[in-house]
């Protein structure tokens, strides 16, 4: 049933005509993790979940993303693990961790590119990357989650250019380099922060050189830090359109995360993020954890079949969002639109009793 | 830099102000009015206020079990028993008194302005601070929490209904005076801490630290309340009585939603006892959730929180055992492991099973306040003194972890808000 999933178009179902499909998906993967994953299953009869049962979607229990960084859940046997991708950054400063097989990776590739091809269709682009060449190799099979997107993306490229030295800072001779190269249109990409602080610190007279280029700006990696700072998306938009010369309608804000594998969610041009027939959304209520209707805003819970390798099936984090229609975006693609708000407010009020670490 | 005046002259008001000089030479004043009191008028009229408090529906319906406990301090015997306690003689306060057969008389003077930095975690526990303020005959300037401030104010103003023969409330009232500070205008926190003759801070260790660190006068006195850790014991023998202590923890689990320094994380039960310790850890849901319904109903969890609980909640329904609410009110969480858990707060208890008692004792220092012990007689002494030794502050039975009493983070804070000072009776040489 996964593989029947993977063969349609991402956005070609409305969630009526996605919903016994998906669900029949979910179930298949939700069987294999059980069956393969010792803590999984020992989550699952925790929940007094049974994945050979008759379930709706929203009775399937989820992972806080957090577990990942706590825990090294998998599925298969170790020998067939590749790659482990982690997250760059967390706020608790250990990095999250899935292990892919090639199944996993298979399965990420295809939806990615379904995805992506939706967004910025099937003309390849000379891509610059706002980061530094270092970032995207593998190392000793790990890759972080910048890697990764920055490599879903080659698919989509004629040419890849890095145009930041291994400090983050614009290496001048590279992006001359970059300039004299390109020759149609051009896509950069680079995570939320970096592309912000590049804008930011370079040198304004550095902008000219983007005169007379057709590009569009794709960016992920979350809102934390910018929200630290007070700076929203309408914001970020004007700045970084103005610096790189395009459309603020051209800056495209992609969601997703390393757990949920190989599934994006860019904006279209309304400004929503589509859901593709290989997931699916559900917002649940910040103080009771129930699912909430339409408009109303919650923790966003993530559920795909796609990870093979890991229990990644249902997931949630501290990330705020709402659904905003079932159906019918003007955009042309079929099925649920959603918006991200936030990330939750850390927890303000602090115990006395925190004083188990650093000295006495 | 500005800071706003929440309680001033008796009276709740919202009023930005920049003198800060202005408010601790009035408070000075009052102290004039306290020093005349007798200690013995002063207790009449915290004991009358909390008679005022005990008819009031609405104060009931608002604090709660809380004003039980607040009540049960300011009773007039107890009151008297923690400032003899504390103070030797009470009437020391009131004038020169011996202590002894030698010619030496002593007397405890108000040090003179305490100033106060009240957490937002327990805001209610400032009154515990003000009190012991009044009973020594001190004024107080209360730097409030910002986030939570109501409860306290309404308290405080009550003050001016009752009238003793002695005591008026409302002139009570001008030795004390509530203000809110930006925490970040270290100007006004710097100014604060050098007026104070006596430094009082409760709460977190961050907000300790910033306490801590800013000048004061070299002669004034600090009395730090947290951070600390708190937990629990339960030895095999007292497993007989297993349903009375897992109604009495439960208590204190969810007084407070655990934010206060008394408040338990870990309760560590030990093998071999009528019941098992997994067995108790479902005992103790149960009884989470019934004072929950019925004693004392969790209000809303924030967001932040909601999804620290889930975190938790999620490793040990891998891990361990997870006995929990449907909408996260209480959690219980059993496994195996050794050691103290890291605290969740808001109901989240962690029980672990232990071979013996005495395999606690090596998690116990200074950080650590209040250790919750249901001991039987042969070991209780034993253990008690072990575990005080080295550093811990209180061993209270189950159920009674939060209930305030002096002393309080090992000291007398009674005895700290006073000078000592001495004289000798005629024709002594």
């Amino acid at each position: 049933m996964i593989e029947e999933l993977l063969g349609k178009e991402p956005f070609s179902l409305s969630g009526r005509e996605k919903e016994s499909v998906f669900l029949k998906a979910m179930k298949d993967s939700l069987i294999f993790h059980y069956e393969n994953c010792e803590p999984y299953r020992k989550f699952c009869d925790n929940k007094k979940f049974n994945p050979n049962g008759i379930f709706p979607l929203t009775d399937i229990p989820f992972l806080p993303v957090s577990i990942f960084k706590e825990l090294k859940l998998t599925s298969v046997p170790e020998k067939d693990i590749l790659r482990n991708i982690h997250s760059s950054s967390t706020t608790s400063g250990k990095p999250s961790s899935v292990y892919l097989d090639r199944i996993s990776m298979n399965r990420q590739v295809r939806t990615m590119n379904s995805i992506m091809g939706s967004f910025i269709g099937n003309e390849r682009f000379d891509f610059i990357f706002l980061d530094s060449p270092e970032t995207i190799r593998s190392q000793g099979g790990d890759l972080s989650s910048r890697a990764t997107v920055m490599r879903s993306l080659l698919p989509f490229s004629k040419k890849a250019f890095y145009i930041l030295d291994s400090n983050l800072n614009l290496n001048r001779r590279s992006l001359e380099d970059a300039l004299n190269k390109i020759e149609g249109r051009v896509c950069f990409y680079g995570f939320t922060f970096i592309i912000y602080q590049f804008v930011h610190n370079t040198d304004k007279s550095v902008s000219k050189l983007f005169e007379g280029i057709e590009s569009i700006v794709l960016h992920s990696g979350g809102w934390k830090k910018l929200e630290n700072i007070k700076v929203e998306k309408k914001e970020f938009n004007r700045r970084v359109s103005e610096f790189l010369i395009t459309k603020p309608e051209n800056v495209i804000d992609i969601y997703g995360m390393v757990e949920h594998l190989g599934v994006l969610y860019p904006d279209c041009k309304y400004g929503y993020k589509h859901v593709p027939v290989f997931s699916d959304v559900i917002i649940r209520d910040t103080h009771t954890l129930e699912p909430v209707e339409n408009g109303k805003s919650g923790f966003i819970q993530l559920l795909s079949p796609i990870p093979h390798s890991y229990p990644g099936v249902s997931i949630i984090s501290d990330d705020i969002g709402k659904i905003v229609m079932d159906d019918g975006c003007r955009c042309g693609r079929k099925g649920k639109a959603f918006l991200f708000e936030s990330r939750a407010k850390e927890a303000e009020v602090r115990g006395c009793g925190d004083t188990l670490k650093g000295p006495e | 830099m500005k800071f706003k005046k929440v309680f001033w002259k008796g009276k709740i008001i919202d009023e930005w102000s920049d003198d800060l000089d202005g408010i601790v030479n009035d408070l000075r004043k009052g102290t004039g009015y306290l020093h005349n009191l007798k200690i013995d008028e002063i207790i009449d009229f915290i004991h009358e206020v909390a008679e005022s408090w005990k008819g009031d529906k609405n104060f009931k319906k608002r604090f709660g079990l809380y004003l039980n406990g607040l009540i049960g301090f300011m009773d007039k015997e107890n009151l008297e028993i923690i400032v003899d306690t504390a103070i030797r003689k009470r009437h020391a306060l009131d004038g020169f008194v011996r202590f002894n057969e030698k010619p030496i008389l002593y007397h405890a003077q108000p040090r003179g302005l305490t100033v106060q930095w009240i957490a937002g975690n327990v805001p209610i526990l400032g009154m515990f601070s003000f009190f012991q303020a009044l009973l020594t005959k001190n004024s107080s300037l209360i730097k409030a929490s910002s986030k939570e401030y109501d409860d306290f104010l309404i308290l405080l103003e009550s003050f001016r209904k009752v009238n003793t023969k002695k005591v008026k409330g409302k002139e009570i009232l001008g030795s004390v005076a509530v203000i809110l500070v930006d925490r970040k205008d270290t100007d006004t926190m710097e100014k604060l801490s050098m007026a104070a003759d006596v430094r009082i801070a409760f709460g977190g260790k961050e907000a300790i630290d910033s306490i801590i660190g800013l000048k004061k006068r070299f002669y004034a006195e600090d009395i730090i309340y947290g951070p600390k850790y708190s937990y629990a014991v339960i030895d095999k023998e007292s497993l007989q009585d297993h349903k009375n202590l897992a109604q009495r923890f439960a208590v204190d689990v969810s007084v407070f939603d655990q934010y206060a320094c008394s408040s338990p994380h870990t309760l560590f039960i030990e093998k071999g006892g009528r019941i098992d310790p997994e067995k108790f850890a479902e005992e103790l849901a149960n009884h989470l959730s019934l004072v929950n319904r019925t004693l004392i109903p969790k209000g809303e969890t924030e967001p932040g929180k909601v999804m620290d609980i889930l975190k938790v909640k999620t490793k040990y329904e891998i891990l361990g055992k997870v006995f929990s609410s449907p909408k996260n009110e209480w959690t219980v969480i059993y496994s195996d492991e050794e050691g103290l858990a890291d605290p969740c707060f808001s109901r989240v208890i962690f029980v672990r099973p232990i071979d013996d008692i005495y395999n606690v004792v090596r998690f116990s220092d200074h950080r650590k306040q209040t250790i919750g012990i249901a001991v039987s007689d042969k070991r209780r002494s034993d253990f008690v003194d072990k575990v005080t030794l080295r550093g811990v502050d209180r061993c209270p039975n189950l159920g009674n972890m939060n209930l305030f009493e002096s002393p309080w983070d090992g000291m007398f804070a009674l005895d700290r808000m006073v000078r000592w000072v001495t004289t000798y009776t005629r024709n002594s040489d």
